[in-house]
């Protein structure tokens, strides 16, 4: 077994809190995280931290205030506890000496110190992805049609956001993979298939990432508040503006496509990989890549290579879009929801 | 020529017309240009030394013998207050203030000058016929105590 050294070098990163002095720092180590909080002192300024590693899924949380900073050090799961002489932070490598033990309770944070406490700013681009839209409501609503549209806003964010995911080299590479396997292996039998490849794309989002319908005014004229990445809601209003000021042709794309695998037999598959000829994949990928792009989705090749270059699961993606965008855009060409000006 | 020592200049403030000796020997353009002399009112003071008005509870990190490195001298010279804050019942958390007890001040004018920072922070330069003892309001244990003395004044 390899012996645990007593001794780390670390750089520092960023004063997370600062009152008088700096009181809570973020400290790294190539990938891995330390949190420092400084220790009590007899002599009226802050003399040594104690210091504490963090494992990269729990920091997210402390910064999304899922856990306080008490918890990094008390309870949080593979945690390793230093101490640190504060004139450390004058060199270029801190020097870490381990702690062994349970830490003094006088020595360890308060509980409810929270990371909207802090001063300094660290994640800031990550921990808040996502903002908020307005859309303007009038006209009659039931219950359910907030929950259908809520629903169709929800899985095209979710399928663009895949696509922009992938397309990002700044991705977490665990996070492609999952995303990669919601597209892969999937038998589109109709019904639930697709619901759950939607949903299989949401559960790849990071829970912050993900759309939500935040607030439901209801009233003629009332609003409803979405939460979701800003990027993705223009995505998403340009499109729905394309597919209302487009719908007779788009539809009739739909429709081409719909009808060649109808006739074929490819719709309803049991499950069973079918076989087509090169005539038939032709057929099907002009059509699907006629109705991706009259709905401004110029994503076909990432899709076949998702869909592992099946021409069939590609083209039954893209009507699933479609159907989606065709429910959302409802709402907008009947005049019950707008883009608040 | 008639040369004359630094530190006549720098111990010396002319602000309101009143000659303003400070404690330290500070540095060049210290106190800041846009310090006051105004009385600070409710401020407070983490306590490590005991009793509460003793005086080391009330010196500069340069006076309490902390290294200072890069950190500006001015500055270091300073004494911390603080007026009652979110940041401050948050530093009140951490283990360097969390078993400290506060002392709340209320300073006159001509008693020093000092300069509003971030967060509720206030860098104040002590005048030298400035006696903290004489200051102190209340000596407190938590901000919750503070906050409601301050909420029943």
């Amino acid at each position: 077994m390899r012996k645990k050294t007593d001794k780390i070098k670390v750089n520092f990163e960023v004063v997370l809190f600062e009152f008088i002095e700096p009181l809570v720092l973020m400290l790294k180590k190539k990938n891995s995280y330390f949190v420092a909080s400084a220790m009590p002192a007899d002599n009226g300024f802050v003399e040594k931290y104690i210091v504490v590693s963090v494992l990269p899924e729990t920091l997210k949380k402390y910064m999304h205030e899922e856990c306080d900073l008490r918890f990094l050090f008390k309870y949080a799961r593979n945690r390793r506890l230093f101490t640190m002489l504060a004139s450390e932070l004058e060199n270029e490598e801190c020097t870490l000496i381990a702690q062994n033990g349970e830490p003094e309770e006088d020595w360890l944070p308060d509980p409810q110190f929270f990371s909207s406490s802090h001063t300094g700013a660290y994640f800031q681009s990550n921990t808040s992805p996502v903002t908020t839209e307005v859309l303007k409501i009038a006209g009659n609503w039931e219950l359910e049609d907030f929950g259908l549209l809520s629903r169709k806003f929800r899985d095209l964010h979710a399928f663009m956001d895949s696509l922009l995911t992938l397309d990002d080299p700044n991705a977490p590479s665990g996070l492609k993979k999952k995303i990669q396997d919601a597209y892969t292996g999937k038998s589109f039998i109709g019904g639930f298939s697709y619901v759950n490849f939607f949903t299989d794309l949401v559960a790849v989002q990071p829970r912050d990432e993900r759309f939500d319908l935040n607030k439901i005014y209801y009233a003629s004229p009332g609003e409803i508040e979405l939460t979701g990445k800003p990027d993705l809601f223009e995505n998403i209003q340009e499109k729905i503006t394309n597919f209302v000021s487009k719908e007779s042709e788009i539809r009739e794309n739909y429709n081409n496509l719909h009808k060649y695998m109808s006739t074929e037999k490819l719709l309803d598959t049991q499950g069973v990989q079918l076989f087509i000829n090169e005539n038939m994949r032709e057929k099907i990928q002009f059509f699907t890549v006629s109705l991706l792009e009259s709905m401004g989705v110029n994503s076909f090749k990432q899709i076949h290579d998702l869909s592992d270059k099946s021409a069939i699961n590609t083209a039954k993606i893209a009507l699933a879009i479609y159907r989606r965008l065709r429910s959302a855009s409802e709402y907008f060409a009947q005049g019950r929801v707008a883009y608040a000006e | 020529m008639i040369s004359i020592p630094i530190y006549h200049i720098t111990l010396i403030s002319f602000k309101q017309g009143v000659k303003l000796e400070f404690k330290e020997n500070l540095p060049e353009q210290c106190p800041p240009a846009d310090a006051s002399e105004a009385a600070l009112e409710s401020v407070c003071r983490f306590l490590f030394f005991s009793p509460p008005d003793a005086i080391e509870n009330y010196a500069s990190h340069i006076e309490l013998g902390k290294p200072t490195g890069s950190a500006p001298e001015c500055k270091a010279r300073s004494c911390s207050l603080f007026k009652m804050s979110n940041a401050a019942k948050q530093a009140k958390k951490i283990g360097i203030f969390k078993n400290r007890k506060i002392a709340v001040l209320n300073i006159p004018e001509g008693c020093g000058a000092h300069s509003n920072g971030k967060n509720g922070h206030i860098d104040f330069w002590q005048a030298r016929n400035f006696s903290p003892s004489t200051a102190i309001v209340n000596v407190y244990d938590s901000t919750d105590d503070i906050e409601d003395d301050t909420s029943d004044a």
